[in-house]
């Protein structure tokens, strides 16, 4: 489960999620991604930094250096901007989920 | 990390973070499973550095059109002070002038529909054609908006406050360095000179929310045709046969710039009508 072409769609919405309990860094979100999804969703790592830098430059996260794990580390935290955007992508993805459950004649 | 750094275009301070970031992701990747699982759930190096210079790209053509817009506008500022300066018993030759209202009418349009697709594609994942696209509608309506103004100082004599009417060109020449750098990194990648068509209607739709209607060429010529006759007629005070001559001219321009600029601006008819 979880082809790359298929989660190409949701990868920023995603990471809008796992930012909303507490900022983190690129790796410490590919965590979480895992985790929260069991493992389902295999998200090729490398690609959640182009999708943080287009993040960043719509003004949907932030990010600075910090030392997390003895380490520097590029962290990253949610803004508002980004708090209404997971908002709208959550209503877009439930009309889209509905729409398709419809044609295929599931239940809603 | 060496295929990763071979197969990047970006350059400067954005790939030093980028591959830093990465850098520090291997590492963690390595810690918790083997070198080559690490490779492995990090992706192919390739397929990550185009996805990262294509984001690149976008947000650099984004910036580029905000630049161009305002470029755009101080250029017509700076029009508008040439044309109240102007003699008050100069005429403009027909050329001139024609080629004046032409060239602004496409500026406008090109702009807006640049802006258009900007806001549509902000934070979203977009392909290197779409912003070599939008790169191509940002030097349109600059050249144009420089065209209009040149036309405007040829058609009409005057004296005007020469730092006023340097200011638009100086902008747009700023503009254009945005615009150039962001067009010249994006033909780089892979995919960019692919020639696209995107409706600027179907943008607004996505991200206006409003059901706005697709409009042809054909339309679009009536509408502007009809508006040349009413603003003739209505605010000039020719005469209807003068009026309809004016609408029947502006008809005309608008299919010409159409069939001429479709291409490069994206708005090939076939596509669009299948929207």
């Amino acid at each position: 489960m979880g082809s790359g072409d298929l989660l190409r769609g949701h990868l920023d919405g995603l990471l809008l999620a796992v930012l909303a309990d507490e900022p983190g860094h690129g790796y410490e979100l590919a965590r979480r991604v895992a985790t929260r999804s069991h493992g389902d969703l295999d998200v090729p790592e490398g690609s959640l930094y182009p999708a943080l830098h287009r993040l960043e430059q719509a003004g949907f996260v932030s990010s600075r250096w910090a030392i997390a794990d003895g380490r520097r580390r590029r962290v990253y935290r949610r803004t508002a901007a980004g708090r209404r955007r997971l908002a709208s992508w959550h209503e877009e993805r439930r009309s889209f989920v509905h729409a398709v459950d419809r044609v295929l004649g599931v239940a809603t | 990390m060496a295929d990763l750094d071979a197969a990047l275009r970006v350059t400067g301070r954005i790939r030093r973070r980028f591959l830093a970031e990465c850098r520090d992701h291997l590492v963690d990747l390595e810690h918790h499973a083997d070198r080559g699982d690490a490779a492995v759930a990090f992706g192919p190096p390739g397929r990550v550095a185009a996805s990262f210079d294509a984001a690149v790209a976008s947000t650099r053509g984004v910036r580029a059109t905000w630049t161009a817009a305002f470029g755009a506008a101080t250029v017509g500022g700076s029009t508008l002070a040439l044309i109240w300066s102007a003699d008050a018993a100069a005429q403009a030759a027909v050329p001139w002038a024609l080629a004046f209202f032409l060239s602004a009418q496409v500026s406008a349009v090109a702009i807006v529909i640049g802006l258009i697709q900007a806001v549509g594609t902000r934070g979203h994942e977009v392909s290197p054609a779409d912003s070599a696209l939008l790169c191509r509608r940002n030097a349109i309506a600059l050249v144009s908006a420089l065209v209009a103004m040149f036309a405007a100082g040829g058609a009409l004599t005057g004296n005007g406050n020469p730092l006023v009417l340097l200011a638009g060109p100086a902008v747009a020449g700023a503009s254009a360095v945005v615009v150039g750098r962001a067009w010249w990194f994006t033909r780089q990648l892979a995919g960019a000179r692919a020639r696209i068509d995107r409706s600027p209607f179907a943008d607004l739709r996505s991200w206006s929310g409003l059901h706005v209607p697709t409009v042809g060429p054909l339309e679009l010529a009536i509408v502007m045709a009809t508006g040349a006759v009413v603003r003739d007629h209505g605010e000039q005070g020719s005469t209807l046969a003068g009026s309809v001559r004016s609408g029947a001219i502006e008809a005309a321009f608008v299919l010409v710039a159409f069939l001429v600029l479709r291409a490069p601006l994206g708005l090939r008819t076939s596509v669009i009508t299948a929207d």
